[in-house]
C-alpha cells in the first residue's frame, strides 16, 4: 500500500509514549466538559437538529446566501474581496494592506489564515505579524504548528512554555500559568494599540443582516477587530449562513461543544459600521466543488468546535502534528484534502479506527465516521489497493460465497487456531495485525453444529 | 426560578478561579443605590480614573456616585480624588467618543450599562451606538455594569430576536431609505480568559480583568 508517508508519521508518534501524555489530559477534561454542557441543556438535541439544518440551507445554497451577504455587507459600507484559492486570498490581504498603507498586523485565530498560509506570506513580504490568541501567539513563538482547532499550543507544558518566554522575550524565568499569561497581555497590548491593521477569520456571515459573528475568550479578537485602522476578515464561503435566527441553535451548542462553556467570554456580532473599514476575503479553495458533491457536501457544515478531536482515540494518541495538515483530528481527515489539494492528506481517513465517537458528538450531525469509510474506499479505487491485498479480498470473497467450502475451511481454521503456538503472526502483515491483539480461544464446534444437535433446524444455503 | 436569580446564580462561577475573584454581582432597588454601592468599590479598590459611558440612565448613578466619593474623600487626608469622566454621545453609529484607543487603555474602569441580559448564559449584550463606545468594555481593566432587569431575556434567542427583528421585518422590502446599519451586537460572558495553558483557567487574558454587574430592580 502506498500509505507510506502517514505510517512513518504514525510510527513515529506511537514510538513516542510521552506524545499522547498532554492530548490525553486535555480530552479528558475537554470530554467531561462537554458531556456536563449538554446535559444540563434540556433541549440541547433539539438545538443540535436545527444547528445542523442551518448548516446544511447554508450549503445547499451556498452561492444564493453568499450573494445575499455580499449585497447587504456592501449596501452596509463594507468590503467584499472573492479568493478563488490561496494565491489570490493572499493577494487580496496584501493588496489590502497596501491600499491602507499597513505594515504591522495584529491577528486573531483563524484556521482559514492556516490553510492558505497567510503569516509565511505576510513575513516573507516584509510585514511584521503578530498573532493575538495566546496559544497562537506561544506557538508562533516556538516556530511551530498549531495541535488543536481550539487550542494550539496543546502539545506545551507550562514549562516548554516557560522556557520559550524567558529565551524569545527576556522575561524572567516563570512557570506560573498566570504569570506567563500577564507576560503575553502586556507584550500584545502594545501590539494591539500600535498595529496598522487587525486580521481576523469569521465563525459565521450572517446572510440576512449583512454581519460578521466572531466567537472568543480572550478579548483579542475584539481588539483585532477594533483598535487598528483596518479590519479584514478572512473567511471561507461555507461559514455563511441564512439568518439571525440560526444563530440561536449555533450558538447553543457551539461553545459547549467545543469547551463545555454555555457561551464564549465574547460573542461579537459585528455589522460593516464603517469604524473601522470592514473587509472580509471570501475564500473558495475548493469549497464550491465540494458543495455540489451531494455525498460530501455535509463536510462543509463545520463549525470548527473541536469536538471530534476530543474524543477520538487515534486523534488522542498521535497528537495533532500527526496529521501534518492545517486541520487534524477526524474533520481534518476530511477537510485537508479537499481545501489543500489532493496531494495533503489524501491518506489521513486511514488514520482512523472508524469507531464513530466523532459523528456522535458533532453538534452539526455530520457522520463523519462514515464519511472517512467512504474517503477510504474512494482512495482504493483511484489509487488502486496493492495486489496482496486485491488478492486476500478475492480469495476471501470467493469463500463467502460457498456455504459449503466456507464450512470445511471453518473447520480447518478452528483446528489451527486451537492448536498451540499462534499468538503474533508469522509475516509481517499479520504481525502488525496482531500486535496488541491477542487471537480468540475459537468455539469446539460451530454453532450450525451445536444447534442442530440441540434440536434446531437449518437449511443449507446455496451458493450464492 | 425567575431571571433575576437565574441570571445571578449563572454569573458567580464565571467570576472564580481556584484562587481569584474577578469580579461581583449584585441587586439593588434603584441606580442612585447602585451608583452608592460603586463608589465604594472604587474607594476599596483604590481605582482613581474612571470613564462612564453617555447612557442617560446612568445620570442617578453618577450623581449618588459623586455624592458618595465626597464623603469618603473628605474623610481622608492627601492621596489624590477619583476622576470621572464621560463620554459625550457623538455621531450616529459608530459609538466612539472623541478619545484614543491609547487613552481608554490609560483609564482604570470604564462604567457602562446594558441593551439586553440574557439570563441563561448570564450574558451581558452591548449594542454599539453613539451612548457608549465600544472601547469602554474593551480596554479598562475594571469593567462596571449597571443595568435595569427590565433588559433580562432567557435566552440568546430571545435577545437576537429582540436586537434584529426591526431588520427581519424589513427584508424584501428596499432599505435604500434605510440610514442604519445592522447593528453591531456585542455578548460579554464573564471577565476574559484563557486556558490555552495546560488547559488551565487564567483570568483574565487580553480583556478585562473585572467584571461588576449591578441589576437595578426597578419597581
Amino acid at each position: 500500500m502506498s500509505l507510506t508517508a502517514l505510517r512513518k508519521r504514525l510510527v513515529s508518534a506511537l514510538a513516542d509514549p510521552a506524545l499522547s501524555l498532554p492530548y490525553e489530559k486535555a480530552t479528558a477534561t475537554a470530554r467531561a466538559k462537554r458531556a456536563q454542557a449538554v446535559a444540563e441543556l434540556p433541549d440541547f438535541e433539539e438545538q443540535r437538529t436545527l444547528a445542523a439544518r442551518a448548516r446544511r440551507d447554508s450549503v445547499e445554497n451556498l452561492q444564493e446566501l453568499i450573494r445575499l451577504f455580499e449585497e447587504r455587507f456592501t449596501h452596509d459600507g463594507g468590503h467584499i474581496h472573492r479568493a478563488h484559492d490561496t494565491l489570490a486570498a493572499r493577494e487580496c490581504v496584501t493588496r489590502i494592506l497596501s491600499h491602507y498603507q499597513a505594515r504591522s498586523v495584529v491577528k486573531g485565530k483563524s484556521m482559514l489564515s492556516e490553510e492558505i498560509g497567510l503569516n509565511e506570506h505576510l513575513l516573507a513580504e516584509g510585514y511584521e505579524v503578530y498573532e493575538s490568541d495566546l496559544g497562537e501567539f506561544i506557538v508562533q513563538l516556538a516556530g511551530q504548528r498549531p495541535s488543536h482547532i481550539t487550542a494550539p499550543a496543546l502539545h506545551l507544558s507550562r514549562v516548554d512554555i516557560a522556557h520559550l518566554f524567558h529565551e524569545k522575550l527576556g522575561v524572567e524565568y516563570t512557570e506560573d500559568p498566570v504569570q506567563l499569561t500577564k507576560i503575553a497581555r502586556t507584550a500584545l497590548r502594545e501590539r494591539f494599540l500600535g498595529a496598522d491593521a487587525g486580521i481576523t477569520g469569521a465563525n459565521f456571515l450572517v446572510a440576512d443582516t449583512g454581519q460578521i459573528v466572531l466567537l472568543e475568550n480572550e478579548a483579542n479578537i475584539r481588539m483585532s477587530a477594533t483598535l487598528p485602522r483596518v479590519h479584514i476578515a478572512v473567511v471561507g464561503l461555507e461559514k455563511v449562513i441564512r439568518s439571525s435566527v440560526d444563530l440561536g441553535p449555533l450558538l447553543s451548542v457551539l461553545a459547549r461543544s467545543a469547551t463545555g462553556q454555555k457561551m464564549g467570554a465574547y460573542t461579537s456580532i459585528l455589522g460593516a459600521d464603517g469604524s473601522p473599514p470592514r473587509h472580509v476575503v471570501l475564500v473558495d479553495n475548493g469549497r464550491s466543488t465540494l458543495a455540489q458533491n451531494s455525498v460530501r457536501s455535509e463536510i462543509l457544515s463545520c463549525i470548527r468546535c473541536g469536538a471530534c478531536l476530543n474524543v477520538c482515540p487515534v486523534y488522542e494518541r498521535i497528537g495533532g502534528h500527526a496529521y501534518d495538515s492545517a486541520y487534524s483530528g477526524p474533520i481534518g481527515a476530511l477537510l485537508g484534502p479537499h481545501h489543500l489539494g489532493t496531494d495533503h492528506g489524501e491518506d489521513l481517513p486511514f488514520a482512523s479506527s472508524l469507531c464513530g465517537a466523532c459523528s456522535e458528538v458533532c453538534p452539526v450531525k455530520i457522520d463523519i465516521a462514515n464519511l472517512l469509510r467512504s474517503e477510504r474506499q474512494r482512495y482504493v479505487e483511484t489509487s488502486g489497493a496493492s495486489v496482496s491485498e486485491r488478492f486476500g479480498w478475492w480469495v476471501w470473497s470467493q469463500v463467502m460465497i460457498r456455504p459449503k467450502l466456507y464450512r470445511i475451511l471453518a473447520r480447518v481454521a478452528r483446528g489451527i487456531l486451537q492448536g498451540p503456538g499462534l499468538g503474533h503472526g508469522g509475516n509481517t502483515a499479520m504481525g502488525a495485525w496482531v500486535q496488541g491483539r491477542e487471537l480468540p480461544e475459537p468455539a469446539p464446534t460451530s454453532f450450525v453444529h451445536q444447534w442442530s444437535r440441540a434440536g434446531g433446524r437449518v437449511s443449507r444455503g446455496k451458493r450464492l | 426560578m425567575n431571571l433575576v436569580d437565574r441570571f445571578c446564580r449563572e454569573m458567580q462561577p464565571l467570576l472564580k478561579t481556584k484562587d481569584s475573584v474577578h469580579g461581583a454581582v449584585q441587586r439593588c432597588e434603584s441606580y442612585a443605590e447602585a451608583g452608592r454601592q460603586v463608589a465604594e468599590l472604587l474607594h476599596r479598590e483604590n481605582l482613581r480614573r474612571v470613564i462612564v459611558a453617555a447612557r442617560e440612565e446612568l445620570d442617578p448613578a453618577i450623581d449618588a456616585m459623586h455624592g458618595a466619593l465626597r464623603e469618603f474623600e473628605a474623610s481622608v487626608t492627601g492621596g489624590e480624588a477619583v476622576r470621572i469622566e464621560r463620554e459625550t454621545p457623538t455621531q450616529e453609529k459608530l459609538g466612539d467618543s472623541s478619545r484614543t484607543f491609547g487613552e481608554y487603555a490609560h483609564y482604570e474602569v470604564g462604567i457602562g450599562g446594558a441593551d439586553v441580559l440574557i439570563a441563561e448564559s448570564a450574558t451581558i449584550g452591548l449594542r454599539m451606538g453613539p451612548y457608549e463606545s465600544r472601547a469602554l468594555s474593551l480596554l479598562p481593566p475594571t469593567h462596571i455594569v449597571i443595568a435595569s432587569t427590565s433588559k433580562l431575556v432567557e435566552r440568546i434567542h430571545d435577545a437576537l430576536e429582540s436586537s434584529f427583528t426591526h431588520l427581519n421585518r424589513k427584508r424584501g422590502s428596499s432599505r435604500e431609505n434605510e440610514a442604519g446599519t445592522s447593528p453591531t451586537l456585542t455578548l460579554i460572558t464573564g471577565p476574559s480568559r484563557t486556558a490555552d495553558i495546560e488547559k488551565i483557567l487564567v483570568l483574565p487574558a487580553h480583556g478585562p480583568s473585572q467584571l461588576y454587574l449591578w441589576l437595578v430592580e426597578e419597581s
